[in-house]
Formats: structure tokens, sequence, C-alpha cells
């Protein structure tokens, strides 16, 4: 997941393709954690909000 | 048959040459572009640091501000660009190993005068000095904006400006030399990548501010007696939150004049490169800086609610993935962005309750988040090499730190020595009754609100 994702002694010489971090395998998984963060972001922006909301029923 | 192949050939030369003529003026425009872009930028923290200051000061914070822009331009074109094609390999003034560098070879293209004058002013059969020594030139007013909104309210004019001179001649420049320049020892021996300028101008500008801000001292009312510290809120919150805005929208040209244009004799290759010569598409940039503003607000708004630091969240988003704008995975880029947000406001509590007062949070914005973002890529990005060609060092935690640890004594080192002196020389600090009755008042011809805002004219029937 983390690191150069090429075997080839460290350097750029003959590098194509998808470049980043996790290419080739395991990129799914930051996908997943993003996808994570979203809606935990959305569930306790909710929670403060109806919180907020309680105070005027 | 030899005239047809003549012909042929002769065509072929043609088609060459314009092709060759027309991949040169797409370089030309892609630098010049991004100049009005990056000035989008100033235009941003003109917004954020007038609506961020009290009325009585709104005026003089964006006086100081358009200043540090004008006085910055002719810095960097009289001394800035020298230092940064002399310096990358030190002090010694020593040509690097890609011969694009020291003293001797920024004599010869970096002067105002002489023989080197030939690069720095039109010149028919050169089209990129003019509007690489731009772009860089508008880096250089970006890191004076970063540092005139930590001290505003308080500090002389022509003090701030002479310490927005020694920031973006250069002690930004001499970050950029050493630790973003392919002929860099930073680079070459420690592997440093900061492909966005996260640690080369965010946080030497921020880290300068904080030399200044411990010289300069708090605004008069900010902290009490016990230590506690009071809140001194901006007259105009949407004016802030606005100008925030547009620093992200300028950002876009500043990014994308990190990026080295191929197919020129001055290029790395036929494509696109980092300034240290490594592979990068603009597509890696659009991915990534979208995906780390939005990160950056999330993790902002998760903790404090507040636009404010939302909209300083979208910026610290995008500085934190700064430095591998070119390799981070998207969401990647995001999760990383995401934690900026979430911390930015705590560290800046932090900073305060030491006793500094920085109105904007520029030293956490830029600085704080601008470290974090280049030992995060350390952590994450190891292994990549920073350089083309074998044997270049490759990115690492301890590379990143050094990087790291040099922007940050570069940045506070100057900052503190140059306003240090200006403070000996009584011209730091405004005086305590000019302070009290607002700096617009005081020197500047101009009110900010005349008519103060009043409740518009009724609609028309």
């Amino acid at each position: 997941m983390f690191g150069f994702p090429f075997d080839n002694g460290g350097t750029w010489d003959g590098v194509e393709g998808a470049v980043f971090m996790g290419a080739g395998g395991g990129a799914g998984t930051y996908t997943f954690i993003a996808i994570a963060i979203c809606i935990a972001a959305l569930v306790i922006g909710q929670m403060g909000e109806a919180s907020k909301y309680s105070k005027h029923k | 048959m030899e005239e047809q192949l003549a012909e042929l050939a002769a065509q072929v030369a043609a088609l060459e040459g314009r092709g060759a003529l027309t991949n040169t003026m797409f370089a030309e425009m892609f630098y010049y572009i991004t100049i009005p872009l990056m000035i989008i930028i100033h235009a941003g923290f003109l917004a954020y640091e007038m609506g961020a200051s009290r009325a009585k000061n709104a005026l003089s914070s964006g006086v100081k501000n358009i200043l540090a822009f004008a006085f910055v331009i002719p810095a960097f074109y009289f001394f800035g660009w020298w230092v940064y094609w002399g310096l990358p390999q030190g002090f010694s003034g020593a040509a690097g190993p890609n011969g694009l560098s020291g003293a001797e070879f920024a004599n010869s293209i970096a002067w105002g005068w002489g023989e080197s004058a030939a690069f720095m002013g039109p010149n028919l059969s050169d089209q990129i000095s003019g509007v690489f020594w731009g772009a860089f030139t508008l880096f250089a007013a970006t890191t004076a904006s970063i540092m005139s909104g930590a001290v505003i309210e308080r500090i002389q004019t022509v003090g701030f400006v002479i310490l927005a001179i020694v920031l973006g001649g250069f002690s930004w420049t001499l970050a950029a030399a050493w630790g973003w320049h392919a002929d860099g020892w930073l680079v070459l021996n420690w592997g440093v990548h900061d492909f966005g300028a996260a640690g080369l101008v965010h946080a030497v500008a921020a880290f300068f501010a904080l030399g200044v801000l411990i010289n300069l001292g708090p605004r008069i009312g900010k902290f009490n007696a016990d230590g506690s510290a009071n809140d001194l809120p901006g007259h105009n919150m949407p004016f802030t939150a606005t100008g925030l805005m547009l620093i992200i929208v300028g950002f876009w040209g500043f990014l994308m004049a990190c990026v080295v244009v191929g197919g020129e004799a001055w290029s790395w290759g036929a494509n696109y490169a980092t300034i240290y010569g490594t592979p990068i598409t603009l597509g890696a940039l659009a991915f990534n800086i979208l995906m780390s503003i939005a990160g950056g607000i999330i993790g902002a708004w998760i903790y404090t609610k507040d636009p404010f630091w939302m909209m300083s969240g979208a910026l610290a988003g995008i500085i934190s993935a700064a430095s591998g704008l070119d390799i981070y995975f998207p969401a990647l880029a995001f999760i990383v962005a995401f934690g900026a947000g979430v911390i930015l406001k705590p560290c800046a509590s932090i900073l305060e309750r030491m006793g500094i007062d920085d109105a904007v949070g520029a030293v956490t914005v830029h600085g704080t988040i601008g470290i974090y973002g280049m030992l995060m890529l350390g952590i994450v990005g190891s292994g990549y090499p920073a350089a083309l060609g074998e044997g270049a060092a490759t990115v690492s935690l301890v590379g990143q730190l050094v990087g790291a640890v040099v922007f940050i004594a570069i940045g506070l080192i100057t900052g503190y020595a140059s306003s240090l002196v200006l403070r000996m020389l009584g011209m730091l600090r405004v005086p305590e009754s000019a302070e009290i009755a607002g700096l617009d008042t005081v020197k500047v011809p101009a009110q900010a609100y005349p008519e103060g805002i009043p409740a518009s004219a009724p609609a028309a029937e």
C-alpha cells in the first residue's frame, strides 16, 4: 500500500502506467477508508446538528 | 523521383519546425497563464487580511499587503532569481552535477546587468526566462502574503515591507535552491521531495512569520494578565471566507507552475515533469488537489463547524498533500488532508496558549500543516526515487525530516534576526496610542466605510 510500487532498483527508468502509492493493489483500501470517513463525518455532523435543534422543539 | 523526395523532405522539415514552434509557444503560454492565476492568490490574501482586521485597521492591512506584492517583485528581479540558481549546492556557490546551478551559472543568466541581462528582458531567442521568472516571482510574493496575515494590526508598514523583501527575495528562495532544484543538496543527498512546496514555500513563510511574531508581540488586548487569550474577531467574516476561496482558486496556478513542460531544450524530456525531473501529469494534480480540498474542509468541519476554519481547512488540505501531489492516490490524499483539517484548530490553540498572537492562523495553516505534509509523504511515499536516473536518492521519512528541519531553520532564523534588527531600529511595531486609535485613522488617507454599512434603499415598486 505504501511506497514505490515498482521493483526495478529504485529508478524511474522504464516506469509506465499508474505510478501512485498502492498502484497494482491496495489502492482500493484507501478508497474504502475515504468513503468511511465521509459517512462518519455525515453521521457525526448530523448528531451535532440534531443537538442544536433539540433546544428549539 | 529525387525531386519528389527532396520536396517531401522539405515538407517534413517545415512540419517539424511548425511543431517545435507550437510546443515552444505552448510552453511559454503555460507559465504565462500561471501568473494571473497566482495573482488571484493575492486578491484572496488581500480580502482575507482586510476582513480579518478590525474595521479600524481594514485599509492599513490592505496597504501593507499590496506593498508587499509590489516590493517583492523587483526584489526577486534584483537578486532572488540569482539566489535560486546560484546556491543549490550551498553558500559556496559551487556548480551541481546537472550543470544548472552555481554562482558562475547564475551570473550568466540572473543579473539585470552585463551579459546576463540578455536573459532578464525581452529576447526573441528566449521564450522561457521571462515567464519562468514571472512564475517564481509569484511564488515569492505568496510567501510574503502568508507572513502578512499573521502580523496585522500592529506592524509598521516599511518595516513589514523590508521583512517581505528578505522572505520573498532570500529566505524561501534559498530553501527552493536547496530542496526544489535538481542540483539542490537536499534533493541529491537526502531525497527531499516537496513537489508543491509545502515546506519550502508554506513552512518557510510560516516559520519566518513566527520569528517575526516573537519580536513583534501580540496585539493590545489579545492576552490577559493571567495569560488567557481573548478573541479579536475581524470585522468581516464573509470577506475573509471569500478571500480564502480565492486563494484556493489561485493555488491551481501555483501548482501548475510547479510542473516543467516537456519537449523544449530546457525540458526534462518529451512530457511533463516535476521540478526534480520525475514524471507527472496534470491529471494527477486534478485528482489530488480536488480530493485534498474536500478532505481538509470535511476534517475542519467535523472539529469546528466554523466557516473560517473550514475554508482554512481547504487550504490546509492542499498544503498537506502538496509535497506528493504527483504520486498520491486521490483517496490517500483525501485521508491525509482530512487529518490536516482535524488537527488545524487544536494546533492553532496550542500556539495561542504559548502566547503567540497569529491573527489569521498562518503559522498553523502553512507551517504546522506544511511540515505535517512533508512528513506524511516521508511515511507513505518512502522509496520513490526523488530524481531521474540510477542511483538517485529516494524519498524517506528521515530525508523529509531533514528537509523539514532545514526549512524551519531557514524561516525562523531569518525571520527572527531581521525583525530583531528592525525592532532595535524602532521600525517594527507601531506606537501604542496609534494601535489603540486604529491604523487607518493614523496613516491611511481613505475611509473603509464612510457610510457605515447602512440598510439599502427600498426596492422600486
